[in-house]
């Protein structure tokens, strides 16, 4: 890696209860990275990248962003550097969709100001980025499971953090809006940020990510890029199902073996 | 995203309009001119400046107060069903009142009391919920916190019925009254409006922090939000003001339900537009009642909490059965 890493990991130990999810890891990803994190229902991704996100505090070990140790950010500071986006969005009270993606700019705002013309303008580019074009002042409780779930990558972008973790973006998606988001993550990529996601869609990681994080749930995550990560022998392993690979014109399918 | 000028505006002009009834009706009818006069030393001086005006100002900061508190609260537990009279606070502050009244007290120690008690039971609830303040809010934290209080109301409703029952028969006129909330005789409300500024001066800055904190505490943290601080600051801003209100007015239901829900249909969930509006909205509400309480059956004086439930649950009714329905 030319770059200093933008978020590293240092002998991380995360538990959820008493079981022990991640010991000992350790790990470092920079910029133009797409890392695509896999595992079971349960192995702990979302613990993990909560945990990446500064949001809970490991057992041991620690994380760090731009070299400096999450515990030594100002937590103002670390809003412009990383983002965050959860399973499930929170809406207590209705609101619009554009008001909603406007909360991304939170910290770029002074105490007392409001968003400008040209935080709005940039909020209705977003929106459109995310395919929800025209939605501005649809309330958020009025949209699909998938559509709202862009409306809170389009608050990321908003807040336009180097760092972006996100976890499950892709869930309540249909087929078409999986692509596109993934082409999207891709994208964020290539901007120049690292984008760490956990993707339930193996064929979809193995199309976009550039990396993969490979949690077992009892412990071991495994790291690398995503053509030496996907193998049907590792899925088959974090699974804990018999994967098969299916070759095609030199691209590989995953799939779940069943009893035929 | 600015067009607030226009509502405060807008109700600002309804809050004069409130304030004007309120000051022209009463036993004696004047007319706007005449109050007008009054107002800088004419002959009804005595009626317009020591009677009327007060309880105006009275009514209208405990009804901002009230409304400010069940807002804040609102966004603070991330439900709608908050305020300080479901809470406990309200049963609190008659505990207090009521002991200070049983021991014979004057009528600064029954205030006292009552803001007091009001202290207590938000200062026992941020004691139990300490926990799901934290950055990472247990699940189903805030509606703990939400039964908690409930809980702490049913038993400060159980205490006040145990002080009444052994209260002696002289008393019980006045505790009655206190505990449906009069604003009779009230004529210093500088407390009230010291809290309420005081209150709105700390919550309003954070009103684009609370924004954040009604999408979720992983989101708030994320962008930078001190969620355990917040909570605590804005839960402690509506303590203040709850306590200034109940000293004053006794318990006063539903205005810090209703001002809220109202201003939210209507403006939606800003709180930088929501926290001023709710204010004026709950200002002008409770001064309404006030007028309506005391002109309506004149010369007879009813409770000015009575008749704010009595209108304010119906509106309540309408707009959640309006709302169901859109």
């Amino acid at each position: 890696m030319a770059d200093s890493p933008l978020i590293e990991a240092r002998g991380l130990m995360l538990a959820v209860g008493t079981r022990r999810l991640v010991a000992d890891f350790s790990w470092r990803a920079g910029a133009g990275e797409f890392w695509c994190v896999l595992g079971a229902n349960g192995a702990g991704k979302t613990t993990l990248l909560r945990a990446l996100a500064g949001l809970l505090v490991p057992m041991r070990g620690e994380v760090l962003i731009k070299g400096r140790p999450l515990e030594e950010w100002q937590r103002h500071a670390l809003a412009l550097e990383r983002g965050f986006v959860a399973q499930h969005a929170h809406d207590a009270f209705d609101a619009g969709v554009l008001e909603t993606a406007l909360i991304g700019r939170h910290p770029h705002l002074d105490p007392w100001a409001w968003e400008s013309k040209a935080d709005v303008a940039a909020a209705r580019a977003v929106l459109a980025r995310v395919g929800l074009q025209g939605y501005e002042a649809r309330s958020v409780k009025t949209l699909s499971g998938g559509e709202r779930q862009r409306v809170s990558l389009a608050t990321l972008l908003l807040q336009d953090p180097r760092i972006c973790l996100l976890d499950e973006p892709t869930s309540h998606q249909d087929v078409a809006q999986q692509a596109a988001v993934s082409t999207l993550l891709r994208a964020l990529a290539g901007e120049g940020r690292v984008v760490i996601a956990a993707l339930h869609d193996i064929n979809l990681a193995a199309r976009h990510a550039t990396h993969a994080l490979l949690l077992d749930g009892a412990g071991t995550v495994s790291a690398g890029p995503i053509a030496q990560m996907l193998s049907a022998e590792n899925l088959s392993r974090i699974y804990r199902h018999p994967m098969r690979v299916v070759s095609e014109q030199g691209t590989d399918w995953f799939f779940p073996q069943t009893p035929s | 995203m600015r067009r607030p000028l226009l509502l405060w505006l807008l109700l600002a002009a309804l809050a004069l309009a409130a304030f004007a009834m309120a000051l022209i009706s009463g036993s004696v009818a004047l007319t706007p001119g005449a109050v007008l006069r009054a107002l800088f030393g004419g002959e009804q001086a005595e009626i317009v400046l020591r009677l009327r005006l007060p309880r105006a100002l009275a009514a209208f900061g405990v009804g901002g107060a009230l409304a400010l508190a069940g807002a804040l609260m609102q966004a603070l537990l991330r439900n709608a069903l908050a305020e300080p009279y479901l809470l406990g606070a309200s049963g609190g502050a008659a505990i207090g009142a009521l002991l200070a009244m049983l021991a014979g007290a004057a009528l600064a120690w029954i205030n006292l009391g009552a803001a007091a008690g009001a202290a207590a039971v938000m200062g026992l609830l941020m004691l139990m919920a300490r926990r799901d303040f934290g950055d990472d809010i247990a699940p189903g934290g805030a509606v703990r916190l939400l039964l908690s209080g409930v809980a702490l109301a049913a038993i400060s409703g159980a205490l006040v019925a145990l002080l009444l029952a052994v209260a002696p028969e002289a008393q019980l006129r006045g505790m009655l009254f206190w505990l449906l909330g009069d604003l009779a005789g009230v004529d210093d409300s500088r407390a009230v409006w010291l809290a309420l500024l005081a209150a709105f001066l700390i919550a309003y800055p954070r009103a684009r922090a609370l924004n954040v904190l009604a999408r979720g505490d992983a989101l708030a943290q994320s962008l930078g939000v001190n969620v355990r601080a917040l909570r605590l600051t804005a839960f402690g801003a509506a303590s203040i003001v709850t306590a200034a209100a109940v000293a004053t007015a006794g318990t006063v239901g539903f205005v810090g339900l209703v001002a809220p829900h109202l201003v939210r249909l209507a403006v939606g969930n800003d709180q930088r537009v929501l926290l001023p509006a709710c204010v004026m909205a709950g200002g002008i509400l409770l001064l309404l009642a006030d007028t309506v309480a005391r002109t309506v059956v004149a010369p007879l004086q009813l409770p000015t909490g009575a008749v704010m439930s009595l209108v304010g649950a119906p509106l309540f009714l309408a707009l959640l059965w309006r709302d169901a329905r859109g």
